[in-house]
């Protein structure tokens, strides 16, 4: 560590994960100093190493190879042979080369590693975030320099006009990208106008959201883009530390980003009294374990203090009472990337981007399952799903019709193939009761089952449920065990849909958080949209498309 | 910024008044309005775990959990809406489906648990919601806490109250999801642990996963006469209740309005009181005679006193003499004995052992 970094704020996970890729697994003596050395009680670092798939234990199977098998993966055209006896893991990002394995510490699709260096499909439109990207390598500082890198914080150092920016953002109307579409000018007011000295900027790299893997591209080929962003951030709202809390499933983006903050502060772009300015910003990466709910703003909060990330009550919100305790503003990669693109080309510039009334710049959408070209495309806000199905995404493979497609990843909710005409903005959806979210498509084509992709979800919020609140922990299992029963795995008890009915209800109405609320939501939209194809499984114990195994004797 | 002390608030219609940094809940109960709740204590921070303190807040789109959320002026609450309360139900049926019934003797020998009197209200049975159940038997073989997890709703009170309240921090949740447990670290036993045996935890939980072992099978519930009384082990005198049945003393439990300790235990207070009805327990004075130590009347035992002290002062001065109290004596004990010392025999000679 050099003199001129800072402390680091958050050492914890990856004082872990240094132990662990030392000794290949945490032992109890190893446990034991870190909690010495953190000041911590040894069963509270117990209780949140137990927490995450892949800390490993003295005695915890070793999760050596492993392989996908979530929502996208299992789809029928997708899945390819059976692979039952394999470990699964859940949604690495990568359900645009299916089906991805992990082995040796890597996660790998189909297409190799590479995949995870691939630029978004050319959309044919110019593109906000990677806009320079096929003309440079972004993530080599000087290139990016080359092309006005840097530019924006270093203009905003020299004016010391923080309030002039946050209006440019404020005007713009720039709202997260991280699924709640919280407009990104009030958070940062709010952080800024919060009490006390000690502020933290943290960017929630942690997309676990099955389908989405829009974050991925920035991470590795525009690091420097989210650098600026959040030295900006600090700048506005007056922190001098920023946080990135990274998924344990891109290893290659630390990386990445580990090389680009050292190369930015070696040139005092960031770090230190930047450009022997009054301003220092110093960045640091903390490497989650694996746990969906991380992504969550709050239970980030409590994995960055190596608490167990379980989400915090709100009020108090992060603004005021964040990490530590202090404000902190937390956004997504894509909202914070989106930042120096406004300040340099301005608000009107950036409204004119999207499409329609109300929906200002671009979007990054991930579209994955049954389409001829999966992927991500940056698109302006408020195209329609047609569009971006069947123009971008190739259409449905085989030539066929779309079935069905979720929205935000599988917590959006899901729609049939009627609504190809919905646009994919903020609100439009939410007359659906369904929501845009993280901006990621599983698009179903006809020889998909509903009814079995439900039941993969369901076994995916299953798996990720963190467990602190009723309604969920035991919601969520008894929906995947209704789901097992509707496609057949055992004998099916009468209420079936009145159960699947009642229990999500009470998820969506009752759970602590995001994750709980909105798990029930394609099951939901299976009811609604889906009777028929659900009525023959459930009366007559067919699957129409022949997915679900109808075994008499398989009652397991 | 100056606040007002007190604010106003409408529970189910009814304008009531509350103070500032109150939940809803404490308010509402303040007030006489019931919600009913299953992992709250109120001597911890509110985990908000079972959602049954769930109420609506005019302008909120979703319920609010009470136990976790501040009273804010104006605020318009309803706590007992059909839709919340068939949303408790549906909740208690899905916590009940993750246990095994007729296993458990908590509401038999101790006394209705939480969970039972709740689902009993809602009218909650097990067999609505089928599927796998949750937690086990765990293998501890501690003396004094019997932790059957299958009993447990995961409601986290007790990990709370060990590392919160008396920063024992010997458990925590541990796992996530619908295999969350309760465990000490590396799932070691409680002998192996932090724990201090201060029993809070069993005191907390709303179920049968967590009894006093020792008073397991010893009587039904309403053989049980509960006493009232201070702990004579330490001068700190907390209160407690000994559980008297069949003229035996079986167990204690916190006495939750004594000033002194406010129903913490510790280890002796809240498992020690086997020494009431022990055989070896002494009941009169013992003098040695011919060497062998024979029962004697308070009487005698004074008389010998006296006489043996007079003879030692005599013959080898005050400064023969030390005394040291216990730490089961009060202060007024205390102060007595070193008056005694001081002044009847004449040596500074006296200490405390819990000086030491
Ligand atoms: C279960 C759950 C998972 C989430 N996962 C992510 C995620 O992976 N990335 C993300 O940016 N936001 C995620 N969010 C949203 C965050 O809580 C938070 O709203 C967001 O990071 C704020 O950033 P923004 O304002 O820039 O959108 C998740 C929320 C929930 C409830
Ligand atoms: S809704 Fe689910 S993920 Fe969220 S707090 Fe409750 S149990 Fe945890
Ligand atoms: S007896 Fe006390 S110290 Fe031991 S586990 Fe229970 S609460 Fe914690
Ligand atoms: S053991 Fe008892 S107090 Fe602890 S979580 Fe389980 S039910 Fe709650
Ligand atoms: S008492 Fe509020 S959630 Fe349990």
């Amino acid at each position: 560590m050099t003199a001129k970094k800072g402390v680091e704020p958050t050492p914890i996970l990856n004082a872990l994960h240094s132990m662990q890729e030392k000794e290949g697994k945490l032992t109890r003596a190893s446990l034991e100093e870190i909690a010495k050395a953190h000041n911590m009680p040894i069963a509270n670092i117990f209780d949140a190493v137990t927490f995450y798939h892949y800390f490993k234990l003295d005695g915890d199977s070793d999760k050596k190879s492993a392989i996908c098998k979530g929502p996208v993966c299992s789809l029928p055209g997708i899945k390819g042979q059976d692979l039952a006896d394999m470990r699964s893991i859940s949604c690495p990002g990568l359900c645009d080369s299916p089906v991805p394995i992990f082995a040796d510490g890597e996660f790998r699709g189909t297409k190799g590693v590479d995949q995870v260096f691939e630029l978004p499909h050319d959309t044919g439109t110019k593109g906000v975030i990677f806009r320079d990207s096929r003309k440079r390598k972004g993530w080599i500082l000087d290139e990016y320099i080359k092309f006005g890198g840097y530019g924006q914080l270093q203009s905003l150092i020299n004016d010391q006009n923080p309030e002039k920016a946050l209006g440019v953002l404020k005007e713009s109307g720039l709202l997260g990208r991280g699924g709640a579409g919280f407009p990104l000018a009030l958070k940062w007011g709010a952080v800024r106008n919060a009490e006390g000295s000690e502020k933290y900027i943290v960017c929630n790299a942690d997309e676990g959201e099955p389908g989405t893997l829009k974050d991925r591209p920035m991470l590795h080929l525009e690091p420097h883009l989210l650098l600026e962003a959040m030295a900006i951030a600090g700048f506005i709202v007056g922190a001098s530390h920023g946080i990135i809390y990274l998924r344990y499933e891109y290893p290659l983006a630390q990386n990445i980003l580990n090389k680009a903050i050292e190369a930015a502060e070696d040139a005092n772009i960031l770090g230190n009294n930047i450009n022997n300015t009054d301003y220092s910003f110093y960045l640091s990466v903390s490497r989650g374990s694996g746990a969906y709910i991380c992504g969550e703003e709050t239970s980030l909060l409590n994995s960055l203090e190596g608490k167990r990330p379980w989400p915090r009550e709100r009020p108090p919100f992060p603004t005021t009472s964040g990490l530590w305790g202090k404000p902190t503003a937390v956004n997504n990669v894509e909202t914070l990337s989106v930042v120096p693109r406004i300040l340099e080309n301005g608000a009107k510039w950036f409204q004119s981007v999207g499409l329609g009334e109300g929906n200002f710049g671009s979007k990054l959408y991930s579209v994955s399952g049954d389409v001829n070209r999966p992927g991500n495309f940056e698109l302006p806000l408020g195209v329609t799903v047609r569009e971006l199905i069947l123009n971008h995404a190739g259409g449905v493979v085989g030539g066929g019709k779309v079935k069905a497609f979720t929205l935000g990843g599988i917590s959006g909710g899901m729609l049939s193939g009627d609504f190809l005409d919905l646009t994919l903005d903020f609100k439009k959806p939410q007359e659906y009761d369904t929501f845009l979210g993280s901006g990621a498509l599983v698009v179903l084509g006809e020889d998909s089952c509903v009814v079995d992709f439900a039941r993969s979800c369901a076994v995916f919020f299953e798996d990720e449920s963190c467990g602190k609140c009723y309604p969920c922990r035991i919601g969520a299992v008894r929906m995947r065990e209704l789901m097992d029963g509707i496609s057949g795995d055992s004998s099916l008890i009468p209420d079936t849909l009145d159960h699947i009915k009642e229990i999500g209800d009470v998820m969506t109405t009752a759970s602590a958080c995001g994750l709980g609320q909105s798990a029930p939501k394609v099951l939901q939209g299976m009811v609604k949209y889906f009777s028929e194809e659900l009525d023959f499984h459930i009366t007559k114990r067919v699957c129409p498309t022949n997915v679900c195994g109808f075994d008499a004797n398989n009652t397991s | 910024m100056l606040k007002e002390e007190t604010l106003k608030v409408v529970i189910n219609g009814q304008e009531v008044e509350s103070s500032f940094g109150k939940t809803i809940l404490e308010c509402a109960r303040d007030s006489g309005v019931d919600i009913p709740t299953l992992c709250f204590d109120s001597r911890v921070k509110a985990t908000a775990a079972c959602r049954l303190c769930s109420v609506n807040v005019k302008g909120r789109r979703l319920p609010v959990a009470a136990c976790a959320q501040k009273m804010e002026p104006g605020m318009e609450i309803t706590t007992d809406s059909s839709d919340l309360e068939s949303m408790r139900k549906t909740i208690l049926d899905l916590v009940v489906s993750e246990n095994p019934t007729g296993e458990c003797v908590r509401c038999e020998e101790i006394g209705p648990c939480e969970l039972h009197t709740l689902t009993k209200r809602y009218g909650s049975k097990p067999g609505r919601f089928h599927g796998a159940l949750s937690g086990e038997k765990s293998k501890d073989t501690n003396p004094f806490i019997f932790r059957d997890y299958s009993q447990c709703i995961l409601c986290y009170r007790c990990t709370s109250v060990c590392g919160e309240l008396e920063q024992a921090h010997a458990i925590v949740p541990a796992g996530r999801g619908f295999g969350s447990r309760i465990a000490a670290a590396f799932d070691s036993g409680l002998l192996d642990s932090s724990c201090t045996f201060c029993g809070q935890c069993i005191q907390t939980c709303p179920t049968g996963a967590l009894m006093d072992r020792k008073m397991l099978g010893q009587a039904k519930a309403s053989e049980v006469t509960k006493v009232k009384t201070v702990c004579p082990y330490c001068g700190t005198g907390c209160g407690l209740n000994l559980h008297v049945a069949n003229n035996k003393v079986i167990g204690t439990t916190p006495d939750w309005d004594s000033p002194s300790g406010e129903g913490s235990l510790c280890v002796k207070g809240q498992f020690a009181t086997d020494f009431v009805g022990h055989k070896d327990r002494l009941k009169t004075p013992l003098i040695r005679r011919n060497g062998v130590l024979t029962e004697a009347t308070w009487d005698e035992a004074y008389d010998l006193i006296v006489e043996k002290f007079t003879q030692i002062k005599e013959e080898s001065g005050p400064n023969a003499f030390t005394f040291w109290t216990s730490a089961r004596a009060t202060t007024e004990s205390n102060y007595i004995m070193q008056k005694f010392a001081r002044a009847v025999i004449g040596t500074n000679n006296v200490d405390n052992c819990s000086r030491t």
